[in-house]
């Protein structure tokens, strides 16, 4: 704890960051949290949530860990930090090699800012480590995360609480853009923090005009898109919900435009994703067909137009992918583009998200079957993947309820007719439970699209009584049309071409330039 | 085509002898006792991991254009493979396009891979700076790599511009050692102050081919460069760095290292140790450490090429990995000390445990 009278948090803020003034909530967020008090903060995309996070672990003398569901995410925001010249920040996810790992290991203490991947979290070796190192701030970001009412449910969340205690109960910060009631009162029991004060802030972004667009097929979606990236030259997201389609929609808009296009998603190898993503950040691209691995985190400031090709599996989702665009609070579109066919999609993802009761009992029966053998559990999860045969959706969710069941700890399987037979049901029923709630949740994405009245105020209902006048247009039920549109457009030249030899001088020969 | 092509040699060279996916294991460089002994027996070092990213669905969607087109005939009982008199026609023809001859996957593939990445970063690194841009986002997330950047940056920052004039002067003449159109997509996968290069994506589109054949065609060409960067390390003192500057010297035992240093300067073994007042024992292990981390170890020195064979077939029959078994095998006068060169030299110990080379 600190006493934050002998503090001057503006002074701070621009030594560190180079800002002028708190955002609304930011203040209040910080000064709750570096006093050591729990905070649960509900502040909109792009209003500067890691900001709440980022200045105390400068200040606190512990270190300060973050908790976030994408590797992605994480790896962006250090290189940020890195880039503003910032300190002692580092990404530990489960990709890096045990080299590079165990590099950063040996010298955790010497961080203040460690920002980690919820599945690592849970190595009992990570916390004695961390426990060891003294943890002053635990961050969980994306916090809707925890609840199987926020979309991206993430099992491995759930068991945070366990290891806030194990940590000797640093001050617990829970950061989120989409979290309703309902969530929030998730965030808190699971946490284990009832008495967390809440800083809930309006999440309604009054630059957005929402427009939802009824389209008959494939081919109108695509000629839509075609028309408007002719029409407006400015920085462009379009959503997909398969990477196929992201990469074939990308071909056909460069061939069909003169934009220049590209696709990113999960399945891209790693430096390949950063090139795309700073092109796009750079101004070297202008229209990125990317799945929702590419969104939380995206933090460029003149993305003007948002579309979704297909829907989105909840309206949160749906809020934090839009929350992309117009992030200098300029006016921005987001627009979805829908045919009847598309409620299949997400129906089927949701099903492939969760196993099916045969699939369960093929778990268990192997499960079994390797008890038996006298045999634990592989250590990796890819390894896991492969012995059961399970999508990684499915293996984790699984992973969690065999935990919880007392059936696995760790690797180690453990027997019993009886509760194996309870389980199997809770698990199955637990199954049923879920498909039920994310249908539910679609089914509220469905009626936002056919809904006839006001499309903002709908958007946010389930979150806030009311809602900030729009800057622009509202939405296309108030009346919407493109052509009172009219953002800044980029300009565009057709770079030159240049010889290899030209462009390895222009890297390197600097002062030739 | 490149690819393709390289698949077409593999198979045709392993004939019916191997299983159709022996080639998939030289090409993704699998440390497995039978693939290398499939690369020595057969003579397909060079491609020994040249392709390490390979998808097996890719592999297999080759061979399946490969038996389309009539080039190859499939056994699908056996699962072995063989050239048709088409396919014996078609590489002949292509062979003599496809820069074949860049390839050394078995003496480069982890050295290849180092200088790219180091170059890759470096060159970002360097441009930015020297543009007085400090704050940037790399393009590769490799700690390792990102620190022995640091280290070149603290080194050199008081001659950022002369450093990338050398770089440049380096650079010029091995892209000019190769194609045209090689060389561009060598210098479009730089990234470089406001400026980011091209995805793999990007790139089989810009140069109109598949992606497989452009990273295959990388991989190539660094292994190129970091042949004539060895054979003329005077030409290229900066480069070599990239090579060789903590790879060797940080990995190593300050020991090992000392004794390399000597090896370097032609002492035979039995000098090393007169001159270090060590057993010829300790001279050996540090050799065999050496073989580990040294890229182009000349293995030959001390274990002949009839050793070599020998040493391969007594692995071949062996159950196990373990020294005294392989020794109990050998024909010839094969030592302790030369089995484990050998299997230094061919990577084994970097797996990590499971084969114990010191039983
Ligand atoms: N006080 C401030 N003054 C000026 N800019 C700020 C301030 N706080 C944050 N920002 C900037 O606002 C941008 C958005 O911040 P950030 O990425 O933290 O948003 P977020 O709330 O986490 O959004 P999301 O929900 O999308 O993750 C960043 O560029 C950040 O640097
Ligand atoms: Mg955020
Ligand atoms: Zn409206």
């Amino acid at each position: 704890m600190i006493l934050m009278s002998t503090i001057n948090l503006e002074k701070e803020l621009d030594t560190y960051f180079g800002y002028q003034a708190f955002r609304p909530g930011q203040r209040e967020i910080i000064e709750d949290a570096m006093s050591g008090n729990d905070v649960l903060g509900v502040l909109p995309t792009g209003s500067g949530k890691s900001i709440c996070y980022q200045l105390p672990a400068m200040l606190l003398k512990g270190v300060t860990i973050v908790v976030s569901p994408l590797i992605s995410l994480m790896m962006d925001q250090v290189k940020q930090l890195k880039a503003i010249n910032i300190k002692g920040v580092v990404a530990i996810n489960s990709f890096m090699d045990t080299k590079e790992r165990r590099e950063i290991w040996n010298k955790l203490h010497r961080y203040k800012l460690i920002y980690i991947s919820p599945e690592l979290l849970q190595r009992p070796d990570v916390q004695r480590k961390l426990k060891l190192v003294g943890v002053d701030l635990f961050v969980v970001d994306e916090a809707h995360c925890i609840s199987q009412w926020g979309h991206e449910f993430r099992p491995d969340y759930l068991k945070l609480k366990k290891i806030i205690t194990f940590l000797d109960n640093p001050t617990v910060l829970a950061l989120s853009a989409t979290a309703t009631t309902n969530v929030q009162q998730d965030i808190l029991s699971y946490l284990n923090k009832p008495n967390m004060i809440k800083h809930i802030y309006p999440i309604d972004k009054p630059n957005i005009t929402f427009n939802v667009e009824h389209l008959s097929g494939e081919k109108e979606k695509q000629e839509k898109i075609v028309s408007l990236l002719k029409a407006y030259y400015v920085p462009t997201i379009i959503y997909f919900s398969s990477r196929l389609e992201a990469e074939n929609i990308s071909a056909l808009l460069s061939l069909k435009t003169d934009r220049r296009v590209a696709f990113y998603h999960g399945g891209m190898e790693s430096q390949d994703r950063i090139i795309i993503q700073q092109q796009f950040m750079n101004g070297q691209l202008d229209v990125i067909c990317c799945t929702s691995a590419f969104g939380m985190g995206i933090n460029k400031k003149d993305v003007r137009l948002v579309i979704h090709y297909h829907l989105t599996p909840q309206l949160e989702a749906y809020i934090q992918e839009v929350g992309r665009a117009g992030r200098d609070n300029k006016s921005s579109v987001g627009l979805l583009l829908f045919s009847e066919g598309d409620i299949f999609l997400p129906k089927n993802i949701i099903k492939g998200e969760l196993p099916t009761k045969n699939e369960i009992t093929t778990v268990f029966r192997q499960l079994k079957a390797m008890y038996d053998q006298g045999q634990t559990l592989p250590t990796t999860d890819q390894e896991n993947l492969a012995v059961f045969q399970v999508s990684e959706s499915k293996w984790r969710f699984l992973q969690y309820q065999f935990e919880k069941h007392d059936i696995l700890k760790e690797t180690v399987i453990k027997y019993d007719q009886q509760l194996w037979k309870e389980a199997f049901l809770a698990i199955s029923n637990r199954c049923e439970e879920r498909l039920i709630k994310k249908d539910k949740q679609l089914q509220s994405v469905i009626k936002w699209i056919y809904h006839t009245g006001c499309l903002r105020k709908k958007l946010y209902q389930d979150f806030q009584p009311s809602y900030t006048e729009p800057v622009d247009q509202c939405c296309s039920n108030c009346g919407f049309s493109w052509k009172d549109w009219q953002p800044e457009q980029l300009t565009h030249q057709r770079e030159k071409a240049y010889s290899w030899e030209e462009k390895l001088k222009k890297l390197l020969l600097v002062d030739v330039q | 085509m490149l690819l393709k092509g390289i698949v077409l040699l593999c198979c045709k060279t392993l004939s019916v002898e191997r299983t159709e996916s022996a080639t998939f294991h030289i090409l993704t460089g699998k440390k497995s006792v039978q693939t290398v002994q499939d690369i020595h027996l057969y003579q397909l070092t060079k491609y020994y991991g040249v392709h390490r990213k390979l998808e097996r669905t890719v592999y297999d969607r080759i061979l399946k254009e490969l038996h389309e087109e009539g080039f190859i005939i499939r056994d699908h009982t056996s699962l072995t493979l063989e050239l048709t008199n088409q396919g014996e026609a078609w590489l002949q023809e292509i062979k003599e396009q496809l820069p074949l001859h860049y390839f050394n996957g078995l003496k480069f593939k982890s050295s290849a891979v180092l200088f790219l990445e180091r170059l890759i970063l470096l060159v970002q690194t360097f441009s930015n700076v020297g543009m007085n841009h400090f704050s940037f986002i790399p393009v590769l997330d490799n700690p390792l790599v990102e620190n022995w950047v640091k280290e070149q940056y603290r080194l050199n920052k008081e001659r950022i511009s002369i450093y990338l004039n050398d770089l440049h002067s380096e650079l010029l003449p091995l892209l000019q050692s190769i194609k045209g159109k090689e060389a561009s997509i060598f210098v479009d996968r730089l990234s470089g102050h406001q400026y980011y290069g091209m995805s793999w994506e990007q790139l089989a589109k810009n140069y109109d081919m598949t992606i497989e054949d452009v990273q295959i065609l990388l991989t190539g060409i660094s292994h190129k460069m970091v042949h004539q960067i060895l054979e003329n390390k005077a030409s290229f003192p900066l480069l070599y760095q990239v090579i060789e500057e903590g790879n060797n010297k940080r990995l190593m035992t300050e020991s090992a290292y000392k004794t390399y240093q000597l090896l370097e300067k032609d002492y035979s073994i039995e000098n090393i140790a007169l001159v270090r007042n060590l057993r010829i024992n300790t001279i050996q292990d540090h050799l065999v450490e050496i073989a580990l981390y040294q890229m182009d170890f000349p293995i030959e020195r001390y274990v002949p090429s009839d050793i070599q064979k020998d040493i391969l077939a007594a692995i071949e029959k062996a159950s196990s990995n373990k020294l005294k078994e392989i020794k109990g095998l050998t024909e010839l006068d094969t030592t302790y000390f030369q089995i484990r060169l050998f299997m230094a030299g061919i990577d084994y110990v970097e797996q990590t445990g499971d084969i114990n080379v010191y039983n």
